[in-house]
C-alpha cells in the first residue's frame, strides 16, 4: 500500500533535515564566516545550545523601529568552554548581552562571536584561562628497553595537544600565508604549498576559490592522513609493546582509533591493503625515532584542512621523535606519484598537555545548520 | 510521486560520501542523443594512471577504448573512439564537454556528441 504524500513529504522533510545537519556539522570557520564583516548586537538570549563541536546562544534582537529578529551566535567549543571554567548555566535564558563578532556569510543571522559581554554586570563571558606556563621541559619518559614512550611517563596521564601547524605545506623557508582553515593569503602561492601535477593544482585551487565548502571534515567524516595530528582536541597514544602495536585515539577526529603495528610484520604493499581512511601502518624503531610506513589510503578525506588532494597510491613515511617531555616532533614525507610530481616533506611540533585526559568528542549535529531565519 | 521523493533522499544521502581523488576517475553513466526520444545510454569507466587518463565506453563484450584529452585548466574534456553503430558498422565518435560540480560526488560531464553525422548532446554523472 501506498504511504498517504502527507506522510511521504514528512518523511522526506525529517531526512533532508537529518542530512543537512550531518553534512554540515563541522564546517570551518572560513566556510561559515566572513571575518570582514563585523558586527555588534544587543539582544536577550532565548537558548543555549551546548553542543559539539559548536556551542550556540539564540538571541532576540531588536531593531530601531522596534522589529524583533533572531540571531544565532557561535562562541566555542563545550570542551574547550568547559576546561576554561565555563558551564551551559554560565549564561541564562533571558540574560542581555552584547556581542561582537563576524557575520556569517550568506542572508543568514549568525555569527561568530568574539566577544559576549553581560550588559548588567560588564561581565566578559567564555573567554579562555591563562594557560599555566610549560613546566620545564624534562627528559622524555623511556620504556624499560629504553624506547622513548609516546605516552604519558609511568603513573602519569596525559595527551597531545595543540599543534604548531593546522596545515600541512611543503617544509621549504618561505611558506605561503594562509589562514588555520588552510585558505590561502594570495592564490599566486599554491606552487609553494605543494609539487602539484597539473590536475592535482587544479583541483586545489578550486577548493581554495570555493572556501573549502566541500571539505569532507564538514560531513564529520575522519581525519585521514596527517591530518589526524593536526586537530583540535588532540590525540593519545596507546603503546601495547606486548601485542606489538601502538593504537593513536584522536580525540578531535570523532572518536576514530588507528593501529600501527609494531611486531616486525613487513609492511604491506598498497594492492594488499584495504583502503581507508588511516591506511595500513607498519612502525619500526630507529634509534628514537618511531618510523611509521603507511599505504592503503582510500580517496574520501583531504589530508589537510586546505583541500590537498591525494589518490589510492598515497604513501606516508612518519617520523615521530620526542625530544623532550613536552614535545613530540612529527615529520610526514608524502609519496603520492599520481598527484605529486615528487616525494615531499612537512613537519610540525605538537604540545604535551600534561595531567589530563583526552575528552569526549563527536562530530554531531546542532541547531547551527537547521538556523535558516 | 512517492517512488520521486524517495529517490531523491536516496540521492542526497549518496552525496554525504564522496570521491576526492582525481576527478575523472570512476564510473559514469548517462546518455546521448538529438532529443528527449532518441536517448543513447552509454557508460564510461575512466581510471587516472598517473599519467594520463585511460577509460572505455561501455564495458562488456562490446566495449570500446576511449582516447581522452583533458584540460586541466578550464576542465574541459574531450573524448574519441572508433564506435560500432546499431548495425555493427564501424562508426568514429568524438566528444567535448565540461566537468561540472566538480566538488561534488555527484559531478556531471555535459557537452556535445558527435557520431555518423549526428551532432547531439551528451551528459553523464559520476557513480558512486
Amino acid at each position: 500500500m501506498r504511504p498517504p504524500r502527507s506522510q511521504l513529504v514528512a518523511i522526506a522533510g525529517l531526512v533532508m533535515v537529518i542530512l543537512s545537519t550531518k553534512t554540515s556539522a563541522q564546517r570551518s570557520f572560513t566556510t561559515t564566516y566572513d571575518s570582514g564583516r563585523k558586527i555588534t548586537l544587543e539582544g536577550i538570549v532565548t537558548k543555549v545550545d551546548w553542543v559539539n563541536p559548536r556551542a550556540f546562544l539564540f538571541m532576540n534582537v531588536k531593531d530601531s523601529s522596534g522589529n524583533i529578529s533572531i540571531w544565532a551566535v557561535e562562541f566555542g567549543n563545550p570542551l574547550e568552554l568547559e576546561k576554561n571554567g565555563w558551564k551551559s548555566s554560565s549564561l541564562k535564558i533571558g540574560d542581555v548581552v552584547t556581542v561582537e563578532g563576524a557575520l556569517a556569510r550568506g542572508e543568514a543571522r549568525q555569527v561568530s562571536a568574539a566577544s559576549i559581554v553581560m550588559k548588567t554586570t560588564g561581565r566578559r563571558l567564555f573567554t579562555p584561562l591563562a594557560r599555566r606556563p610549560a613546566a620545564v621541559a624534562a627528559p622524555a619518559p623511556r620504556w624499560p628497553n629504553g624506547h622513548v614512550r609516546l605516552g604519558p611517563p609511568p603513573g602519569g596521564k596525559g595527551f597531545w595537544g595543540t599543534p604548531s601547524a593546522k596545515v600541512l605545506v611543503e617544509n621549504i623557508p618561505a611558506k605561503p600565508a594562509m589562514n588555520d582553515d588552510g585558505l590561502l593569503a594570495n592564490m599566486a602561492d599554491i606552487d609553494k604549498v605543494a609539487p602539484f601535477k597539473p590536475w592535482a593544482r587544479s583541483l586545489y585551487e578550486f577548493r581554495q576559490r570555493t572556501l573549502l565548502q566541500d571539505d569532507p571534515i564538514g560531513r564529520c567524516l575522519p581525519p585521514g592522513g596527517p591530518r589526524q595530528f593536526q586537530m583540535p582536541y588532540g590525540f593519545q597514544f596507546i603503546e601495547q609493546p606486548e601485542l606489538g602495536r601502538i593504537l593513536v585515539l584522536h580525540g578531535g577526529g570523532n572518536r576514530n582509533w588507528r593501529i600501527i603495528s609494531t611486531d616486525g610484520r613487513p609492511a604491506v604493499s598498497a594492492s594488499e591493503a584495504v583502503a581507508s581512511y588511516y591506511g595500513t601502518s607498519v612502525g619500526k624503531w630507529d634509534g628514537d625515532t618511531l618510523v611509521v610506513d603507511s599505504v592503503g589510503f582510500n580517496e574520501k578525506f583531504w589530508m589537510t584542512a586546505g583541500g590537498l588532494p591525494h589518490t589510492e597510491a598515497l604513501h606516508l613515511i612518519e617520523r615521530f621523535s620526542r625530544p623532550n617531555l613536552n614535545t613530540l616532533r612529527y615529520e610526514v614525507t608524502v609519496d603520492d606519484p599520481k598527484t605529486y610530481t615528487r616525494r615531499w616533506t612537512g613537519v610540525w611540533t605538537i604540545q604535551w598537555v600534561p595531567d589530563e585526559e583526552l575528552q569526549e568528542y563527536f562530530c554531531e549535529e546542532n541547531a547551527d545548520p537547521a538556523f535558516n531565519r | 510521486m512517492w517512488k520521486r521523493v524517495l529517490l531523491v533522499c536516496l540521492g542526497v544521502a549518496i552525496s554525504a560520501f564522496a570521491q576526492e581523488g582525481h576527478p575523472l576517475s570512476g564510473t559514469w553513466t548517462g546518455d546521448w542523443g538529438t532529443g528527449p526520444g532518441t536517448r543513447n545510454h552509454i557508460t564510461l569507466v575512466m581510471n587516472w594512471d598517473g599519467d594520463k587518463i585511460t577509460g572505455v565506453m561501455n564495458p562488456g563484450p562490446d566495449s570500446v577504448p576511449l582516447n581522452i584529452f583533458v584540460d586541466y585548466s578550464s576542465w574541459t574534456v574531450r573524448f574519441d573512439a572508433e564506435s560500432k553503430d546499431g548495425a555493427g558498422k564501424a562508426v568514429r565518435m568524438e566528444a567535448e564537454a565540461k566537468l561540472e560540480n566538480m566538488g561534488s560526488p555527484r559531478r556531471r560531464l555535459i557537452g556535445s556528441w558527435r557520431q555518423g553525422g549526428v551532432t547531439a548532446d551528451f551528459k553523464v554523472t559520476r557513480e558512486q
